[in-house]
Formats: structure tokens, sequence, C-alpha cells
């Protein structure tokens, strides 16, 4: 197996609190490493973040932050690239809206490599 | 590639001791390698202590051969667990015994992994159950997973009825299937704590299976592993 594209959520304006939905969760069993990318495209309020989680079986409460604390802050603007290693099967992000101003702007694009 | 290589059957010293060259392995195929010594017996006075030395060399002479590593020493009978890697192509034990009249025997098991890119595996290592027994309680042997093929497992607790006072999951390991032959892996799950918990461990020999300890009432739990062969 070689390495997969995965565009885990084209760009969107983040209007509210939300888990991305579990039927868009990507399954990455077969690769060992995920390179992460997030592209703020329009800073948003701050305190508005956004956070990969990892799961064993698809089912919401089994969701938990692959690292506890290591969010994309979506009150600025760029992009920034995060690795990681032996997850669970299932990803999906899970994003938090706050502070005033205009609706944060995000995409999250991840390239799996089976080592 | 993986395998599991039986270093030493059981043997009994009452001394200092070094394999024989004839009887080193050629462990040349594999990049990571988890020993184990399971210590059966141990007698003397004067705190009988065995620590017991893997020593490898690129050619098959005695003169080659170095440390790689040392078990934790043991002063009583039960498992210790060492993880090496890039060791060189021979491997052999030596080993230290004090103490006065000190005997002790053991066996010496091997795990070998290449490490090289290959299966994935996802396994319900526990669905949700209620434990039957009184603390501590393992996992039926039976119901042991073999994860000889896969070097990084990504394990998840989820707590569904806490137990009443106190608790801790900890994942056992083997390079055999005999109950005898088990020792606890290092990081363990708070079963008290009801937080989803994932810990992720590598170079765990063949078996793998759990254990929980607890205080008061019986827990409830789940555990799921993500297996990798890298």
């Amino acid at each position: 197996m070689s390495f997969q594209y995965f565009a885990l959520q084209p760009p969107m304006a983040l209007t509210a609190t939300a888990k991305q939905k579990l039927k868009l969760a990507i399954d990455v069993l077969g690769y060992n490493t995920i390179t992460v990318q997030g592209r703020r495209l329009t800073a948003g309020g701050a305190g508005s973040t956004v956070i990969l989680e990892h799961a064993p079986v698809l089912e919401d409460s089994a969701f938990q932050a692959i690292v506890a604390g290591d969010t994309w802050d979506l009150s600025v603007n760029g992009n920034l690239t995060k690795v990681y290693s032996g997850t669970h099967r299932y990803i999906r992000w899970n994003a938090t809206r706050a502070g005033g101003g205009v609706n944060p702007v995000f995409l999250l694009d991840i390239v799996a490599r089976p080592v | 590639m993986e395998d599991v290589i039986r270093l030493q059957p059981s043997t009994t010293i009452t001394a200092a001791f070094t394999q024989k060259l004839e009887f080193a392995v050629d462990l040349s195929e594999f990049k990571y390698v988890t020993g184990e010594v399971r210590l059966v017996a141990l007698s003397g006075t004067a705190t009988p202590t065995l620590t017991v030395t893997i020593e490898h060399a690129p050619v098959l002479e005695d003169s080659a051969f170095e440390a790689a590593g040392s078990f934790t020493a043991q002063t009583a009978v039960g498992n210790v667990a060492l993880v090496l890697s890039n060791l060189s192509r021979f491997v052999r034990w030596s080993a230290t015994l004090t103490g006065t009249t000190p005997s002790a025997t053991l066996v010496i098991d091997l795990v070998g992994r290449s490490g090289e890119a290959g299966g994935s595996l996802f396994i319900p290592l526990q669905q949700p159950m209620l434990l039957v027994g009184t603390s501590p309680v393992v996992q039926r042997i039976d119901a042991a997973i073999d994860m000889l093929a896969y070097r990084t497992l990504t394990v998840q607790v989820r707590k569904i009825v806490l137990p009443g006072t106190s608790g801790t999951l900890t994942l056992q390991h083997a390079p055999v299937l005999d109950e005898a032959a088990f020792v606890d892996a290092a990081t363990t799950f708070d079963l008290h704590n009801a937080a989803l918990e994932t810990h992720t461990y590598t170079d765990l020999m063949r078996y793998v299976r759990w254990k929980v300890t607890y205080v008061g009432s019986v827990p409830t739990f789940e555990v799921n592993v993500t297996a990798r062969s890298v």
C-alpha cells in the first residue's frame, strides 16, 4: 500500500461550534503516519480552534483528541502542518467557534503513509 | 518478517554464566527485538540476585561479543522484559548470579520483528463486560490476541461503569501462550477516571491480554486495539 491523500475538510466557514459528522470521518487503519495541513483562509474570532480526534470505532463517544490541546488556532491566518503516528482507525475534526467577528474559514488536508 | 526464538530452554545455573557460542542465534533479519527472562525458581541466601544480559556480535567469535542491554535484576521468581533494536547479527546471553549458594532456573525467549510496512488491524480485545471474579482479574488466556505481526498497538479503554473506589487496567504480554509467561506492560489505564484513555505500545511480545485490579464495586469497560506492523 502506498500513500493516500484525503481532503478531510474542503474549505468551510465555521459558524458555530461543531464536530465533523461521523459519516465523513476517514479511515486510516492502513496508514501509520498522517501529515495534516490546516489552512486558515480567513481569521475568525479569538478562541476559535479546530483539533483532530481519533477513535477505534465509529461512535461519537469513542472519539478523543489525538493529542490533547494540539489545536489549530483559527483566529489567525496561515498554513500549519502537524504529524501524527499510530492513531486509532477513524479521524475527524472538532471545532470551537468563539469570540465575535467574522466566521473563520479553514480546510484540512491529510497525506497518509503506511510507515 | 517476525518470529519467536527460544534463546534458552529451561536451564539451571549456580554461578555467573555465558551461553556457549554454538547456541548463539542469528537475528540479522530483525530490527526490533523484545526479550523475556522467565525466572521460574530462585534459591540461596544473602539475597540471591540474577541479572541477565543480552550480548551481540557481527561474527561468531567469543571476543566479538559485547553487551547490548541488561534485564532488570531479579531477586524473586517472575518475568522481566527488555526491548532492543538494531542489534548486530549474532545474539547470546550471559548472567551474573550473586548471593550465597545461589541457584536460578530460567527460560529466555526473544520476539523479533523486521518492522517493515505490512498489515494493520482493528481488534476488539474486550467487548463491554462486567468483571467476574475477585481482584485482580486477568483475561482468559484463550482470549489473548496474537500480535506477533504488529509492532505498534494503539489501545483505547472506554470506562462504562467505574469501580467503587479505584481500579487499574494493565496490558500483559508474553512470547508464548502460557499463563506463567505474561508480564505487565509499563503504562496503565486508570479505570476510576471516566475519561477516554488511549496509550500507544511498541514492541510488546507476541500475546497480549488485560489485567484489572480494583477496589470497591466491579467496573465495566471496553478495550479496542488498532495494530500496525511498523
